[in-house]
């Protein structure tokens, strides 16, 4: 089938600007619901509409925040139209869980865990902070919370998740 | 100036934060430059953690315990040999072979495209591709038309031989698995006619649609109501030449 030039086009501004980020959108949509088959249909789903609503995108700097927010309503989608059961990381046997471990770093290992067992509101805003860079900003936008309550949460998850790697920092609790 | 607790905050906030006040409360204060030098340690822990290696994790959700719940039993039975309802399909199919859609009767109707279900297996793979524009367009050609919108994605396409013509044989990707769409152009009908196959965990419909009707077939579970509505809002039928 041969393609029109518009449709090349779209295609050639598709493949710049939002097919690099296909990995860091599986792994923020894992990091949401911690299910890795989920996250492979809701990253389908959400660069399929992404590519199909290219033409929206006016600002092409904020590809990032526009992509995290189609995958944050397909993901909501999903859940609404099935109800998975959700898996204790500490259930799963260590075949299940063996993307989970890394074979020399006890500590990544140890970290992938304590970041499971974060509460989804301050695991969300570390990943769009330290996955995608986002600002402050940027993750209030995209979470539709004030930067106030970003700030927040950013703490009391890095709060909870220093104290991994075996650092007493006796920080005060608030 | 800013004091320890700020100074802490912000980089919890943070770790690459950096700016003056930062750099002079560091300078002054050993204790929190050393909090410092511990938060920005973990915070490679944590990048580490969060930025895994997604092929791999792929690969191992695949054949692992987070995969979805199975899918109902349409798609995993052995294709062989046909049930008795299937045999008294094909026996009534004989009857309706050089008759077209508008002669039929509904229970004819219903036959003809419960009997068709297993003749093209590739309808019924779950899969993500979807048809190329090109080829349903072709499929299509001369039927109808379709603005696929607001559909779900049509996965597969064909055009095959039922009712004493050809007719476009669509796949959609339902909510529960793949759903077979038969599009039956100029078969006006005044109230659905429900498909059953119960052995294979199918079930459906053909519904009223205008100038034509459309039969659609998935798993007993799909939620047909909202694929019904869209696919007669999506399909436009083209005039008779």
């Amino acid at each position: 089938m041969v393609q029109s030039r518009a449709e090349q086009a779209h295609k050639l501004r598709f493949d710049e600007l939002v097919a690099p980020l296909r990995d860091d959108l599986y792994r923020y949509v894992y990091w949401l619901g911690h299910n890795a088959a989920v996250a492979d249909d809701v990253v389908q789903e959400t660069m399929l509409r992404a590519f199909r609503a290219l033409d929206t995108l006016e600002d092409e700097g904020a590809v990032k925040a526009w992509l995290l927010t189609i995958a944050r309503r397909e993901h909501a989608r999903w859940y609404e139209r099935k109800r998975p059961e959700m898996r204790d990381v500490d259930d799963l046997s260590p075949a299940e869980s063996k993307h989970l471990a890394t074979e020399h770093d006890t500590d990544v290992d140890d970290m992938r865990r304590a970041i499971t067992a974060l509460d989804p509101a301050y695991r969300e805003p570390l990943v769009l902070q330290v996955v995608f860079g986002l600002t402050t900003a940027e993750i209030a936008t995209t979470m539709q919370v004030n930067q106030g309550t970003v700030l927040t949460r950013l703490h009391r998850a890095r709060k909870k998740l220093v104290d991994i790697v075996g650092a007493d920092l006796r920080i005060e609790e608030d | 100036m800013i004091d320890c607790e700020t100074f802490r905050r912000r980089l919890l906030e943070d770790p690459a934060a950096s700016d003056a006040a930062l750099t002079a409360h560091s300078e002054r204060c050993a204790t929190c430059a050393a909090f410092a030098a511990r938060v920005r340690s973990a915070e490679r822990t944590i990048e580490a953690a969060l930025k895994f290696d997604v092929a791999a994790t792929r690969a191992a959700g695949a054949g692992s315990g987070d995969s979805p719940p199975p899918r109902t039993p349409a798609f995993r039975i052995a294709v062989g040999g046909l049930a008795a309802a299937l045999v008294v399909a094909a026996v009534a199919l004989y009857a309706v072979l050089g008759r077209g859609p508008e002669d039929l009767t509904t229970t004819e109707l219903a036959a003809a495209v419960m009997n068709h279900w297993d003749h093209d297996a590739e309808g019924w793979l779950p899969t993500r591709q979807e048809v190329a524009a090109e080829t349903l367009r072709e499929v299509l050609a001369g039927d109808a038309r379709i603005d696929a919108e607001n559909l779900e994605p049509i996965t597969f396409a064909r055009s095959c031989y039922l009712f004493g013509r050809w007719v476009p044989h669509l796949s959609v990707r339902g909510r529960d698995g793949p759903v077979m769409v038969v599009l039956i152009p100029g078969r006006r009908l005044e109230e659905p006619v429900p498909l059953e196959l119960a052995e294979y965990g199918l079930a459906g419909r053909i519904v009223p649609a205008g100038d034509g009707s459309i039969a659609i077939l998935g798993s007993e579970t799909e939620a047909f109501d909202p694929l019904e509505r869209d696919l007669v809002a999506a399909v436009e039928w083209t005039p008779p030449r």
